[in-house]
């Protein structure tokens, strides 16, 4: 049994392959004259268009066609789909674009949202590219009142508190 | 700052100790192929050193103090695992080697180098604005599953020469565990070329 394991090994590794890390960063600022969370999520933008294409067909909505011509209305779709934020007594937040950005190979999905009673106790969810790697790590670093807290999700995390 | 460098170290660990990510792993397990038991002091030096080499190469291109080829660099990788395996089978008396005990140290943080490079392309963008805690908590959490990966290989080897042993009884240590490093090296040399061969830039 032990041989038959251990030959097994090398059969197991032939059809692993090596990839690349697969990582998100959600940056979180917070505006005190506006009472206002931006968001900036960024994504690879290969890996965006795969998801957002997928979260398209599956929902019917409008189809990423091919690089660069994305439609915003859909990178926007899966954005709000794939991250949210809910008050403290988990209500969600409705999170509006503010335009995305290409920068070199990524792009730069920026959503607000208003939180009228601070950031102190937001509840946020980042699962952008779960549905499309099972190794995917995503992380938010969120910024208000001189603090900086970071948070890591991994496939099955829900929503983590920002304090 | 402490949620900061915990995450960053949690991501560089869990980057390692990945199982889909096996480049760097089978890596660990090709420099750790020569080692017995006795020798982890050995193998903790050769990881350590690899942690070294790719540290550096991560900190100049996240830092964008250097741009490197990525398609040269992903292809490198495989290459890198290919030639430790190649070193593992070819070179049998190391003590006599060039630089004599520092030259495997040396060697691994050579190949780091290029391991490191891997890194930077896919960290650099992510992390624009603040580098140097997200690097030092991501290095740590390298060398961190890297040692973890250590422990695992250690156990496969063992459990290899057990193997070995249970086949062919009467086999003296020294060719126990030559035949393993035969065996995991050119496995792991097999699987790394068709890596190479995929990633071939040109």
């Amino acid at each position: 049994m032990g041989i038959a394991r251990l030959a097994a090994f090398p059969l197991a590794l032939v059809v692993m392959s090596a990839h690349p890390l697969h990582t998100s960063l959600a940056e979180m600022i917070y505006d005190p004259a506006a009472k206002e969370m931006r968001i900036s999520i960024r994504v690879f933008v290969d890996d965006l268009t795969k998801a957002s294409n997928a979260y398209a067909a599956s929902h019917r909505t409008t189809r990423v066609s091919s690089l660069p011509l994305i439609p915003d209305a859909a990178i926007i779709q899966y954005a709000r789909a794939a991250f949210m934020v809910a008050d403290r007594g988990g209500h969600l937040l409705s999170l509006a674009s503010c335009g995305n950005k290409p920068v070199g190979d990524l792009m730069w999905v920026c959503l607000r949202t208003s939180v009228p009673a601070g950031p102190v106790g937001l509840r946020v969810s980042h699962k952008v590219l779960f549905d499309l790697y099972a190794d995917q790590i995503n992380i938010v670093q969120a910024a208000y009142a001189g603090k900086r807290i970071s948070l890591l999700f991994t496939s099955g995390d829900g929503f983590k508190r920002i304090d | 700052m402490t949620s900061e460098l915990f995450t960053f170290v949690q991501l560089g660990f869990r980057h390692i100790v990945n199982l889909e990510a096996m480049d760097h792993i089978l890596f660990l397990l090709a420099l750790a192929a020569i080692y017995r038991p006795r020798d982890w002091r050995s193998a903790l030096w050769v990881v350590t050193a690899f942690t070294v080499g790719h540290s550096i190469t991560l900190a100049l291109a996240v830092t964008g103090a250097m741009v490197l080829p990525i398609k040269l660099i992903e292809f490198l990788i495989p290459v890198t695992i290919v030639a430790t395996c190649i070193e593992n089978i070819i070179v049998r008396d190391r003590a006599s080697a060039p630089l004599g005990r520092r030259y495997r140290p040396m060697f691994a943080a050579v190949f780091g180098l290029v391991h490191g490079a891997g890194f930077a392309d896919y960290l650099r963008n992510l992390f624009v604005d603040r580098i140097a805690l997200p690097l030092f908590g991501f290095n740590i959490g390298i060398e961190l599953g890297q040692i973890v990966v250590l422990a695992f290989a250690a156990a496969f080897l063992l459990a290899a020469d057990r193997a070995i042993r249970y086949v062919r009884a009467s086999m003296p240590d020294a060719a126990t565990l030559r035949l393993r490093v035969l065996m995991v090296s050119t496995v792991v040399m097999i699987v790394a070329t068709r890596w190479a061969i995929e990633r071939n830039p040109w």
